[in-house]
C-alpha cells in the first residue's frame, strides 16, 4: 500500500516534470522557429523588392544606397507597440492601434526603411502598470525592439519610464497627457506626441471662465489623468470652484456624486472621464435632470462609443461641450491623413489615432535617419526630426523634456442630425 | 539586443514574489479555510510601506521587516471583526477591504502620492558596475531567499501541532472548540501571519518594480493568487509555489505564443477564456490541485540533526 502510494507520487511528479520540460522545449523551439521563419520571410520580401528594383534599372543606385545608409540595420525592423486593448482604456486602444498600423503599412508599401520591412508587434497592457512593464520587457528582451509606441495611460507610462531609460529604448506615447511625466522623466528616452494636460487644464478652465461660470463643480475620474487636469484647471478657476469630486470609475453607479452636484446647484461642471464610466454618468445625470447646467468635458468622452447609450447621447447633445487635442485648423496634412485613414478603415479617424500615426511616423523616420537600429542613436535622430516634422496633428517639436511644445485644442459640441448624434467642432483653443 | 533569457528570469522573479503570496493564502485558505479575498490589500500595504521607507533610504532589511509587521498588524486588526463572519461573508468583506485600502491610498495624497503613486524606489541591493543580467540575478537571489524562508516557516507551521489545530479548524470548527482550542485566536494569528508574508512579498515587489501606484493593486491580483493556490494544490506548500510558477508561465507563454500562432480569436481574450477553462477543469477533475495534501509529520530525522545545532547556537548567543 505504502509502496504503491509512493510509486504514484513519483509518477505524478514525473508526469509534472515531463510536462514542464516539454513546455520549455516547445517554447524554445517555437521561439527559434518563429525567428528564423520571420527572418526568411523578410529576406524573401527583400529579394523580391530587390529584383523588382533591378529590373527597373535601379540596381546600382539602390545597392549603393543600402550599403551607405544602413550597413547595420537588421533585415527586419521591429517597432513595438504597447496599448490598452483591455481594461478601462480598452475601447479606445483598438482605434489607436489603427493609427499605428496605418503608418507602418504605408511605409511598408513603399518598401520599408532602406529596403527593410517594418514589423509591428502589438502588446496589451490591460491599463495596468505591472502588465505594461511586463509587455515592455517582452518587447525589448524577446523581440529586441528599440522603439516602442505607447503606452496609453500616464500611470502605465510612469512605471515604464525607468526601465526605458536604463535600457535606452525610445518610448513615444501618443496619448499620455499627465503633466507629471515631464518632471518625472526630463531629458530622457520618454517622448510624447500630444500636449501635456497643463495646457488642456488651462483650456478647460478658460472656457469655463469665458462662459461666465461662477460656481463650478469639478468632477473627475480618480486617476492621474483626471486629477492632473483638475489641478491645472484649479489654477485658472481658483475660487470659482465650489467643490471637487473624484470618482471611482469601476463602481458604475454615480448617483451619490450627482446628487452632491445637484444639491450644490452650480452653473457648470468640469468633467473628466472615460467612455465606460462616462456613459453611465451622463445617463444618470439625465435621469436626475442635471442637463440644465453646462458640462465641459475633456477628450476622454470624445468619440462615437459614447452614443451607444442613447440617454448619454441625448445628455451630451443637451448639456456637453468639451475640448480635445487636435490638429490646427484646416491643416492639409491632417486632411491627407484623414483620407488615408478612411480609405484603409472606412471610417473617420477616431480620437488619438492621429497622434499615434504621427508617433509611428516619427519613429520610422528616426530609425531611417539614425541608419542604425540602436536606441541612443534613434533618440538623437528623433529629436532632430521633431524640429522639422509636420505630422497629421501639426508640428511635433519636442522641448528639452521630450514634451510637445505646442498643442491646439478643438472645442467640440454634440449635435443631433436626422436622429443620429455626432461631434462637431465649434472653435479652437488658444 | 534581444535577450530572451532576461525575460525568462524576469518571469522567475515574478513567480517568486507571487509564490510568497500564494504560500500565505495557502496558510489561510488551504490549512485554515479562511477565504481571504483581500490578499491584494496586504500586498499593497507591504509595497507602499516599503516604497515610502526605501525612498527615505532605509536599508532593505529594515523596511522589509516594517512592511511585514505593518501588514501583519493590519491583518490582525481586520481579522478581529472579519473572522466573526461566516466563510462567504468573510470573502465579500475582504474584497471590500481591498477596495477600501486602495481608495484610501488614492485619495490621501499626503500619504503616498495619491493617484500618482510613488516612483524612484531604489532596488534593495545596489552594486555598482553590474550588468542588467547580473542585477536581475541578485534580485532573484534576494527574492528566492525570502521565498525559501517563508516556505520553511509555512512548512514548519503546517507540520507542527499548531498546524494540526488549524487543520482541525478547517475540517470542523466545533470539534476544535470542543477540544478546548480557542478557534478565534488561532484564526486571527493565522490571518496576521498570512498578511505579514503578503507584506514581505509587497516589499519585494516594490523594490523590484521601482514604482508603486494604486492601479497595480486591482482585485485581479487577488484572483490570480487564488488561481495559483487552487491549481497548485491547497494545503500543500510545494503545490502553492508550483501554482505560482504555472500561472506566471501561462501568462507569459500566451504573450509569447500569440506572435507565432495565427488565431481567429483575439489572443488576449483567448487567454482569459483559457485561464477560466483551466481553473474549471482543475476544480472539476482534480479538486485537490496538482499536488495533493500529504499528511506526513515533520521529518524527525532532520529535526534530530537540527536540534543540537539549535542548542549550540543558543548557548553561543547566551555566552
Amino acid at each position: 500500500m505504502r509502496a504503491s502510494r509512493s510509486l504514484k507520487a513519483i509518477s505524478t511528479g514525473l508526469a509534472l516534470i515531463a510536462i514542464v520540460v516539454v513546455a520549455i522545449i516547445a517554447g524554445v523551439a517555437g521561439y527559434y522557429a518563429g525567428q528564423s521563419a520571420a527572418a526568411e520571410a523578410a529576406s524573401a520580401a527583400y529579394q523580391e523588392g530587390y529584383d523588382a528594383g533591378y529590373q527597373a534599372g535601379l540596381a546600382d543606385g539602390r545597392q549603393q544606397a543600402l550599403q551607405e545608409v544602413s550597413p547595420v540595420l537588421p533585415s527586419e525592423i521591429k517597432i513595438g507597440c504597447i496599448m490598452s486593448l483591455t481594461g478601462f482604456l480598452g475601447p479606445m486602444g483598438e482605434n489607436i492601434v489603427k493609427g499605428v498600423e496605418l503608418a507602418v503599412n504605408e511605409v511598408n508599401a513603399r518598401g520599408g526603411i532602406a529596403g527593410r520591412k517594418i514589423k509591428l508587434i502589438v502588446e496589451d497592457d490591460g491599463t495596468d502598470p505591472t502588465k505594461g512593464l511586463e509587455a515592455l520587457k517582452k518587447l525589448v528582451e524577446v523581440d529586441g525592439c528599440q522603439v516602442v509606441i505607447g503606452p496609453m495611460a500616464s500611470g502605465v507610462l510612469r512605471a515604464l519610464g525607468n526601465y526605458t531609460n536604463e535600457h535606452k529604448v525610445v518610448l513615444i506615447s501618443p496619448t499620455a497627457t499627465a503633466p507629471y511625466i515631464t518632471t518625472e522623466f526630463p531629458d530622457d528616452y520618454v517622448f510624447r506626441t500630444v500636449g501635456s494636460d497643463t495646457l488642456q487644464g488651462k483650456a478647460l478652465g478658460e472656457i469655463l471662465v469665458d462662459r461666465g461660470a461662477s460656481k463650478v463643480v469639478i468632477l473627475v475620474i480618480d486617476n492621474a489623468y483626471g486629477v492632473g487636469i483638475m489641478e491645472e484647471a484649479m489654477k485658472v478657476l481658483n475660487d470659482r470652484v465650489v467643490k471637487t469630486i473624484r470618482y471611482d470609475p469601476s463602481k458604475l453607479d454615480f448617483t451619490t456624486e450627482l446628487q452632491t452636484i445637484k444639491d450644490l446647484n452650480p452653473d457648470a461642471v468640469l468633467y473628466v472621464g472615460y467612455y465606460e464610466d462616462g456613459k453611465i454618468m451622463f445617463k444618470q445625470a439625465l435621469e436626475m435632470g442635471l442637463d440644465n447646467i453646462l458640462w465641459v468635458c475633456a477628450e476622454g468622452v470624445y468619440g462615437d462609443p459614447m452614443f451607444e447609450e442613447p440617454a448619454a447621447a441625448k445628455f451630451m447633445e443637451k448639456a456637453c461641450i468639451g475640448t480635445r487635442p487636435s490638429a490646427p485648423v484646416g491643416l492639409t496634412s491632417y486632411e491627407l491623413f484623414r483620407k488615408k485613414f478612411k480609405e484603409a478603415y472606412g471610417e473617420e479617424p477616431p480620437m488619438y489615432s492621429d497622434t499615434a500615426y504621427d508617433a509611428t511616423m516619427m519613429a520610422i523616420l528616426a530609425i531611417a535617419k539614425a541608419g542604425e537600429y540602436d536606441g541612443p542613436k534613434i533618440r538623437e535622430a528623433l529629436i532632430d526630426i521633431s524640429q522639422t516634422f509636420m505630422g497629421a496633428t501639426g508640428y511635433k517639436l519636442f522641448d528639452e523634456n521630450g514634451d510637445q511644445l505646442y498643442q491646439v485644442y478643438e472645442i467640440w459640441d454634440v449635435v443631433e442630425e436626422d436622429g443620429k448624434y455626432k461631434f462637431v467642432g465649434t472653435g479652437y483653443w488658444p | 539586443m534581444p535577450d530572451p533569457l532576461m525575460y525568462a528570469l524576469d518571469a522567475v522573479a515574478y513567480a517568486g514574489i507571487f509564490g510568497m503570496l500564494s504560500l500565505s493564502l495557502n496558510l489561510e485558505y488551504g490549512y485554515t479555510n479562511l477565504a481571504n479575498f483581500g490578499k491584494v490589500a496586504f500586498f499593497m500595504v507591504g509595497a507602499y510601506v516599503a516604497a515610502v521607507m526605501a525612498r527615505m533610504k532605509y536599508p532593505f532589511a529594515v523596511y522589509a521587516l516594517v512592511a511585514s509587521l505593518v501588514a501583519g498588524f493590519i491583518g490582525l486588526l481586520t481579522s478581529l471583526p472579519a473572522l466573526r463572519l461566516r466563510e462567504d461573508f468573510l470573502a465579500i468583506t475582504m474584497i471590500a477591504l481591498g477596495e477600501v485600502m486602495k481608495l484610501i491610498v488614492k485619495n490621501e495624497e499626503w500619504l503616498a502620492g495619491g493617484v500618482w503613486g510613488l516612483s524612484g524606489i531604489p532596488p534593495a541591493v545596489v552594486v555598482q558596475g553590474l550588468s542588467f543580467r547580473e542585477r536581475l540575478l541578485v534580485q532573484i537571489a534576494l527574492i528566492y531567499g525570502c521565498l525559501v524562508a517563508c516556505y520553511v516557516v509555512c512548512e514548519l507551521i503546517a507540520k507542527s501541532p499548531y498546524g494540526r489545530v488549524l487543520k482541525t479548524i478547517r475540517e470542523d470548527e466545533l470539534l476544535a472548540a470542543a477540544y478546548g482550542k480557542n478557534v478565534f485566536r488561532y484564526k486571527a494569528c493565522t490571518f496576521a501571519l498570512g498578511s505579514a508574508v503578503s507584506g514581505l512579498a509587497g516589499a519585494l515587489f516594490a523594490q523590484y518594480i521601482g514604482t508603486v501606484s494604486p492601479y497595480m493593486f486591482e482585485p485581479t491580483v487577488t484572483f490570480s493568487v487564488w488561481m495559483m493556490v487552487i491549481l497548485g494544490g491547497p494545503a500543500n506548500n510545494t503545490g502553492a509555489v508550483l501554482g505560482a510558477f504555472l500561472v506566471e508561465g501561462f501568462h507569459r507563454s500566451s504573450r509569447l505564443l500569440k506572435d507565432y500562432i495565427g488565431l481567429p480569436l483575439d489572443p488576449i481574450n483567448l487567454q482569459v477564456m483559457l485561464t477560466a477553462l483551466l481553473v474549471i477543469t482543475v476544480v472539476f477533475y482534480r479538486p485537490q490541485g496538482m499536488l495533493k495534501e500529504r499528511i506526513t509529520p515533520l521529518d524527525r530525522g532532520l529535526l534530530k540533526k537540527l536540534k543540537p545545532m539549535y542548542r549550540r547556537v543558543k548557548t553561543w548567543v547566551r555566552s
